[in-house]
């Protein structure tokens, strides 16, 4: 019997159950409905429109084509998709041999790889670019801040994607095909490419235009080891909008983006369905232990390239972090010098790490409050649930960087821009897709005739969402605020563009600020709060990911 | 012991229920008396599982009536009705332990405390689960689940208790275990139930009424006996699982087993030729011979009969039957 369509019905049509956000108590039945629509509205799609309105009618169309056909717009684009292209492409070739063993193969350490290469995905991106920068120095690789540095920095922070879309999917493979294969004769390589390959390539391909979409959008690794002369789209928009106040040029780049970006989503969405509609149900995966001796040194070079490619940068940023110069000894110098005042921040660089902490408590409270709220409205209203969801997604594809710029252009009145207030709001915007992540699966997975039963038992509507949907949703809300929580402490790109008084000086701020200025002082004190704040995003990431339990965060 | 309310006849007039285009249920009426068990019984698709989701107040009739002690339940909401439901599924709460999954409806009522944990380890009591109260649900086997959903459903003493499916999700030796319990224990209570299933057996073990649907439509509504002995057409003769069904010159005709025999002689004036030739196929099932005979005429039939002999392909055979226990159908 076809329960779908009467499930669905349930909630259309039935006045006393199902329906129950609406059950006809005015305003308060409409509450799901209206926190997202005021909270999007006024903080994604009002932004968002004024940057279009600027660009599209603002400029005028003589301008737009103007600043369109500049040599130096063309050559933003230019650099920003070849780079980009170019960091998907390595990433995935450090990263599928990566899946393809953690998917395959079960043998000691296999946990421990798995979690090293997911670590700085995590990670905040001005710590990442110090990493790579001290990793470079380490080296002896003086590349003046070459393009190397920026590829290296998009591998080692997108390596993780590949992993987990990937790795995820090859997993749980049905491995049958392969072994049909392998049975009519075909070589394992030769089983690999004609039963395997295929039914991983939507997947590849979702993956790297994942990585491809995160390095397009790529904000503090590029400013940061790109120096002046590398400018990429996101880069410009922020030294167009803050220094030059050239507001029509950035206008125009944001256009760009956002156009580059709706683009490749709907290419990743069309490939993810793809795939989902090639293998669904029943599946055999496997994982065999190593057998042959070819076996184990595949796998432990495997191992080795993770550790190496991750645990290198890490550990040069936390050695470097210890000396206050080159050729000095170890110390904690740096981290007692972040206490002292420095010209640079308006306050000493512990406090910021004060301010971050603040504000991501607010993010991740208000994240978890409004992605709740919205999870139930996405759920429960058909179309205009899926609209909802489609606004609350947008900052993860939409950079940062854009929707800061859109702070700038439409906050104009009351001075919001001004606020403080305005960081941990934004930081919660940009958190939001996580927490709905989180959240939206978790509450399509509540049984609907858990509610019934309660109903039945003598539950009302709100009795039956306090007693049953709010404690199923309980731990992947928890995981969503965790992470919304890490990503605040990291955000960097939206926090740019916002008021940095001494009360709303972030850490990521306060890196970036240090770092950009020569001194061994000032740089021994950007590692080392580079440090810190790796470490407390690591343990807020780690928490979320230890407290979540079936509640899957997927991007 | 449980007390159900006495004014708990259930009484369902002209019911329709639509999905869209389609007609779910389509004016269906019956009465079940208060303490009585009627049981549901269709294939898949039939509507049945609908019908027992719009006496719930699951789903919205589009016309007609849902009355329990003579009282309509159009405007009561779900919440208020006083209802026990168990799905095939069992949908325990997941995040409750064994005791709060019970104590759910007692809490709704009000009932908490010492009052509660008594009621709750009384029905746990009479379902056979006596200590299971700080069990975590997802570590109980299929039967228990079922028997916790029993009692979390009987624990506020329903007025009318729904079953959708209680036993479709175990094994076979489970299920007769768990209907054979079911029956003494709805006896004992006095309980007014109405059980869906697609299983006959089931259905004629735990019935005082049994009511066939097909399409959304009811096709016969009855004692088990009337069922079996007097179906009104042959989808219900199928249904229920008569496996001798043929048409003669009267129309459809069904034969109940045990009064099908081999006879040697020729007919006599009470007994009718049925099927007259050599076996061409044997299978033994259940102590029954179905038997694919090839008849003089040159027509094959196939037959199941009861038979102390062993029966093999070639052997001749002639099955009769007493004219009197044939039932002629009307219908196609």
């Amino acid at each position: 019997m076809n329960r779908g369509p009467q499930l669905s019905k349930l909630t259309a049509r039935n006045p006393g159950f199902g329906n129950w956000g609406l059950s006809g108590r005015g305003l308060v039945g409409l509450v799901p409905v209206l926190v997202p629509i005021v909270f999007l509205g006024v903080l994604v799609v009002w932004p968002l429109g004024t940057v279009l309105t600027r660009s599209l009618a603002g400029v005028g169309p003589e301008r737009l084509f103007e600043i369109l056909g500049r040599r130096s717009t063309r050559s933003i684009l230019w650099f920003t998709l070849w780079q980009a292209a170019a960091s998907a492409t390595l990433t995935l070739l450090v990263g599928l041999p990566i899946a393809h063993v953690l998917a395959r193969y079960s043998f000691r350490g296999r946990a421990a790889i798995r979690a090293i290469a997911v670590v700085p995905f995590v990670l905040p991106t001005v710590v990442v670019a110090a990493a790579i920068e001290v990793a470079f120095r380490a080296a002896s690789i003086d590349l003046d801040r070459s393009v190397a540095a920026i590829l290296a920095a998009h591998v080692f922070f997108n390596v993780a994607i590949v992993i987990r879309v990937v790795g995820g999917r090859w997993a749980g493979l049905d491995r049958r095909p392969e072994e049909a294969a392998r049975v009519l004769g075909a070589t394992p390589w030769a089983a690999f490419r004609a039963a395997t390959l295929p039914r991983l390539a939507p997947v590849i391909g979702s993956a790297g235009v994942l990585v491809f979409l995160f390095s397009f959008t790529s904000f503090g690794v590029i400013l940061i080891l790109g120096g002046p002369r590398k400018a990429t789209i996101e880069t410009e928009i922020y030294r167009n909008a803050i220094f030059r106040q050239e507001f029509d040029v950035a206008a125009v780049l944001a256009l760009i983006q956002i156009v580059v970006v709706v683009l490749l989503s709907l290419v990743s969405t069309r490939l993810q369905r793809r795939f989902a509609k090639q293998e669904r149900g029943r599946s055999r995966p496997f994982q065999h232990s190593i057998q042959s001796g070819r076996e184990r040194v595949h796998v432990g070079a495997v191992g080795l390239l993770t550790t190496i490619v991750i645990g290198g940068p890490l550990t040069a940023l936390f050695v470097a972090s210890l000396r206050t110069g080159v050729g000095s000894g170890l110390g904690v110098a740096n981290y007692r010098n972040l206490f002292e005042p420095v010209s640079l921040l308006p306050v000493s660089a512990a406090e910021t790490i004060v301010t971050s902490l603040q504000f991501g408590a607010i993010a991740a409270v208000l994240a978890m409050g409004v992605g709740v709220t919205t999870a139930f409205a996405v759920t429960r209203f058909g179309r205009a649930g899926r609209a909802i969801e489609v606004a609350a997604l947008v900052p993860l594809g939409v950079s940062a960087v854009t929707l800061g710029f859109g702070y700038l252009l439409a906050f104009t009145v009351l001075d919001l821009r001004r606020s403080p207030w305005l960081i941990p709001v934004a930081h919660a915007v940009v958190g939001l897709p996580f927490v709905m992540a989180s959240v939206v699966p978790a509450l399509r997975a509540v049984d609907q005739r858990y509610r019934e039963s309660a109903a039945l038992l003598g539950a009302k509507p709100g009795t039956v969402l306090r007693l049953i949907d709010l404690p199923l949703i309980r731990r992947a809300a928890l995981t969503g605020g965790g992470f919304a929580f890490a990503i605040s402490l990291g955000e960097f790109g939206a926090t740019s563009f916002l008021a940095r008084g001494d009360t709303a000086f972030t850490a990521p701020l306060a890196i970036f600020r240090l770092l950009s200025q020569p001194g061994d002082l000032l740089r021994g004190r950007a590692l080392a709060l580079s440090v810190i704040l790796g470490i407390l995003v690591a343990m807020v990431a780690a928490l979320a990911e230890w407290r979540r339990d079936g509640a899957t965060v997927t991007l | 012991m449980i007390d159900t309310d006495s004014s708990s006849g259930l009484d369902v007039g002209n019911a329709t229920v639509t999905f869209a285009s389609t007609t779910a249920v389509a004016d269906v009426s019956f009465s079940v008396p208060s303490g009585s068990t009627l049981s549901v019984l269709g294939p898949s698709g039939s509507g049945k599982s609908t019908l027992l989701r719009a006496i719930a107040g699951l789903e919205t009739l589009a016309s007609g009536i849902v009355s329990i002690g003579g009282q309509d339940q159009g405007p009561v909401p779900i919440n208020e009705r006083q209802l026990g439901m168990m799905f095939q599924d069992h949908a325990l709460f997941p995040h409750l332990d064994v005791s709060s999954n019970v104590g759910f409806g007692l809490k709704m009522r009000g009932i908490t405390g010492a009052k509660a944990a008594e009621r709750i380890s009384e029905v746990l009591d009479l379902v056979g689960l006596d200590g299971f109260g700080q069990r975590d649900v997802q570590t109980l086997s299929g039967g228990e689940a079922q028997r916790v959903a029993l009692a979390r459903s009987l624990a506020p003493s329903p007025r009318v208790l729904l079953l959708d499916e209680p036993l479709g999700s175990l094994d076979r030796v489970l299920r007769e275990d768990l209907v054979t319990e079911l029956r003494s224990l709805f006896a004992r209570l006095n309980v007014t139930v109405v059980h869906v299933t697609h299983d006959q057996q089931e259905a004629f073990a735990l019935a005082d009424d049994v009511l066939i649907m097909r399409d959304g439509v009811v096709v016969q509504h009855g004692p088990p006996t009337d069922l079996w002995y007097r179906p009104t057409n042959a989808f219900v003769a199928e249904f229920l699982g008569h496996p001798n069904i043929w048409r003669d010159s009267n129309g459809i005709v069904v034969a109940p087993v045990p009064s099908l025999t081999l006879v040697d002689t020729a007919s006599s004036s009470e007994v009718l030729d049925v099927a007259r030739g050599v076996v061409n196929d044997v299978a033994f099932r259940e102590g029954r011979w179905r038997l694919l005979v090839a008849e003089d005429t040159g027509s094959r039939r196939q037959i199941t009969v009861d038979s102390d002999v062993a029966h093999a392909v070639g052997d001749a055979v002639s099955v009769g039957i007493d004219i009197k226990k044939l039932h002629p159908l009307s219908g196609s």
